[in-house]
């Protein structure tokens, strides 16, 4: 199986080797346009080098200094001091604090803001809480020397605190700038409206947005080696090779060639194709969300024929259940599937609402709502907790959609509050329960 | 590209409410990429419609016109056009004027409001960039046009309200003299900034009234 490196040079050989010996046939891409050329046939891995401070990635170093501070004294660690950093890394920060602290030190975290969003980054943060960490955001800060103290003072906005410590550590990530330009180039994104920024948390250890686009910082290996690193990635490629039938399909004819689909794609899988004067889709890259359907305004897109998916379904669905009297049905709930239709089966037979699955918030038919509201009272649209949808934004989309909705009908003097919007995780039943009721 | 936006809903409703078979003409070139009035926003109004209970009792039909600017896209939809009593044309104010030009019989109803001439900055965000005043003078002023993105048209600006790149008339906007001095001095070229522009003949503006233009090479004159 063929499979791209890319990246820091420095690094790539050794990555290289152990991709060869996982059976891989390597190619490696010596510019980002190579790259962006290899990326639609074959699965790209990103390798680079970020420098972190070792006192976060190396326990032992930084209890050989924290072991000469005295034991009253604070701990200091300083975060993303010049640009927010990426949850990876806020990750390892959040270990080592707890770490001190379960070894009855006082530690305090200074950062710009406290990001949550990858998993357990939630949790990890209550548990440094309630461990005694202090966490403290700032808004500019500066160090000044005095023997075996230092003082940072630090600014909120509306006042300025001194901290005095022996020991501070400054735990921002100096990100390899080299890489940004195959980030760039691969197209991979960020939750900041679908474009790159500066805070790279696109970049996580062995995962990028795009499902055939791995990252390797050998900066940051922790308890994980390099070759477990490897070995995830190679069967991840390996599993992923499998192209799923739950992609879309454009239809030439109608693209009007806007480039709209190719914008909000939060997966990278829509690519022009130039000879046709139309869009095409990376099938290997289509994760099935259809947010491109949602957008496409010439209506050129559809999710492929074997999927499971709110517009294939769902009106077939909706003309089926129309019942005699509103009586029967009076509620449809459009439900993601990853969240708010999973939840909705645990009281599956206690309610007569219409639960239609759809495979993301972003996927909401306008259209299709308004048809419902012709038969049904009420309109749910139900979609995962803000920060934790699969494909980004799609709850960002729904909820516009939504006030758009609202907007509309109150503009034709019906009552805005026939559509609903709910969000929730698949294991919270409750907020679309008591909506539906 | 041509952008525009829609109609508010009720100006809409009121125009069509005295008829019976409504047909929806969306437009499949600019106002489809500028996410106004292509099929999908024809087909939402068309459902969005359905539910005024003031409309009640109408038949609403859905087509696509490919480009409403040029004839030969009309004559696959004949027989929806005759079928209507009206025609909400989701084209551009061209597209609107055209329709009716062609079938001088039939209601033809705008549903859009046509805004400008722009580029697409992001999804659903679009600026404009050009008037069509017919004498392009883009190459003495680095690629940034003053009549279409100086809030006064002015040729040697910037004016005195200025004032961190931003336009006086709203801080929205950005100075387009001062985004003309940036980029000339970004090509070493501020030197150009030293000709005085001269007033310019607005006749080839909207000051000479509507406008045609006949390409000589293909355009045979019949008597």
């Amino acid at each position: 199986m063929k499979t791209v490196l890319a990246g820091n040079s420095t690094y790539l050989a050794g990555v290289a080797d152990l991709f060869e010996k996982e059976g891989f046939e390597i190619k490696l891409a010596s510019s980002p346009y190579e790259a962006r050329a290899l990326v639609d046939e074959h699965p790209v891995v990103l390798v680079s080098r970020s420098e972190v401070s070792p006192f976060i990635t190396d326990s032992q170093y930084a209890w050989r200094l924290i072991r000469k501070v005295n034991p009253l004294e604070t701990i200091v660690m300083l975060l993303n001091k010049d640009s927010d950093s990426n949850p990876y890394l806020w990750k390892l920060v959040l270990e080592r604090a707890i770490e001190i602290a379960s070894g009855k030190r006082h530690v305090c975290v200074l950062c710009k803001s406290v990001g949550s969003r990858m998993p357990g980054l939630e949790s990890l943060y209550h548990e440094a809480r309630d461990l005694g960490v202090s966490f403290l955001k700032y808004r500019s800060v500066s160090l000044s020397d005095e023997g075996y103290t230092s003082t940072i003072t630090i600014d909120d906005g509306t006042d300025t605190y001194n901290i005095t410590s022996p020991l501070i550590i400054d735990c921002t990530c100096s990100p390899d700038e080299s890489v940004l330009d195959y980030a760039d180039a691969l197209r991979l994104r960020t939750h900041d409206n679908g474009k790159i920024n500066s805070n790279r948390w696109f970049l996580l250890q062995g995962h990028t947005s795009r499902r055939n686009v791995f990252y390797i910082d050998t900066g940051l290996m922790l308890s994980l080696s390099l070759e477990e690193i490897v070995n995830s990635i190679a069967n991840e490629i390996r599993s992923t090779a499998v192209i799923t039938d739950n992609t879309v399909e454009i239809d030439a004819k109608k693209c009007a060639f806007c480039y709209t689909c190719y914008r909000v794609c939060p997966h990278g899988a829509l690519a022009p194709n130039h000879d046709a004067h139309a869009m095409g889709v990376l099938k290997s890259n289509c994760s099935g969300c259809g947010i491109c359907v949602a957008v496409c305004p010439a209506n050129a897109i559809v999710i492929g024929s074997a999927s499971h998916t709110a517009h294939s379904r769902s009106s077939t669905e909706i003309s089926e259940e129309v019942p005699d009297s509103l009586e029967a049905l009076q509620t449809v709930a459009f439900c993601c599937e990853n969240s708010a239709a999973i939840a909705a089966r645990t009281f599956a037979g206690e309610t007569n609402a219409s639960i239609v699955s759809i495979p993301c918030g972003g996927n909401i038919d306008v259209a299709q709502v308004f048809q419902s509201l012709n038969n049904y009272k009420q309109v749910i649209i139900a979609v995962c907790p803000d920060n934790a949808c699969k494909h980004f934004d799609g709850n960002s989309r729904a909820r516009l959609q939504v006030e758009r909705i609202k907007k509309a009908l109150l503009a034709v003097n019906k009552d805005p509050d026939r559509i609903k919007f709910v969000q929730l995780s698949h294991s919270m039943p409750y907020p679309l329960r008591d909506a539906l009721n | 590209m041509i952008v525009a936006e829609q109609k508010p809903i009720e100006e809409i409703v009121q125009s069509i409410k005295p008829y019976k078979k409504l047909l929806i003409a969306a437009c499949g070139t600019c106002v489809t990429v500028c996410m106004t009035g292509g099929e999908k926003e024809a087909i939402e109004l068309c459902t969005l419609l359905e539910l005024v209970s003031e409309l009640e009792g109408i038949q609403i039909r859905v087509k696509t016109i490919e480009r409403q600017c040029d004839r030969e896209f009309f004559v696959d939809f004949e027989e929806d056009i005759e079928w209507a009593d009206a025609v909400l044309s989701m084209g551009c104010g061209v597209g609107v004027q055209f329709f009716a030009e062609l079938y001088p019989g039939k209601h033809i109803v705008p549903a859009l409001n046509t805004k400008f001439f722009g580029v697409t900055r992001d999804v659903g965000y679009w600026t404009e960039f050009c008037q069509g005043c017919g004498e392009c003078l883009l190459e003495k002023t680095g690629g940034v046009c003053p009549v279409a993105r100086c809030s006064k048209s002015l040729f040697n600006g910037p004016c005195g309200g200025s004032s961190d790149g931003r336009c006086e008339i709203n801080p929205d906007i950005e100075c387009a003299w001062q985004i003309i001095y940036d980029r000339l001095k970004a090509q070493n070229r501020l030197d150009l900034l030293l000709e005085t522009l001269p007033p310019r003949d607005w006749s080839s503006s909207r000051d000479g009234g509507p406008r045609s233009l006949r390409k000589s090479s293909v355009y045979l004159e019949v008597d």
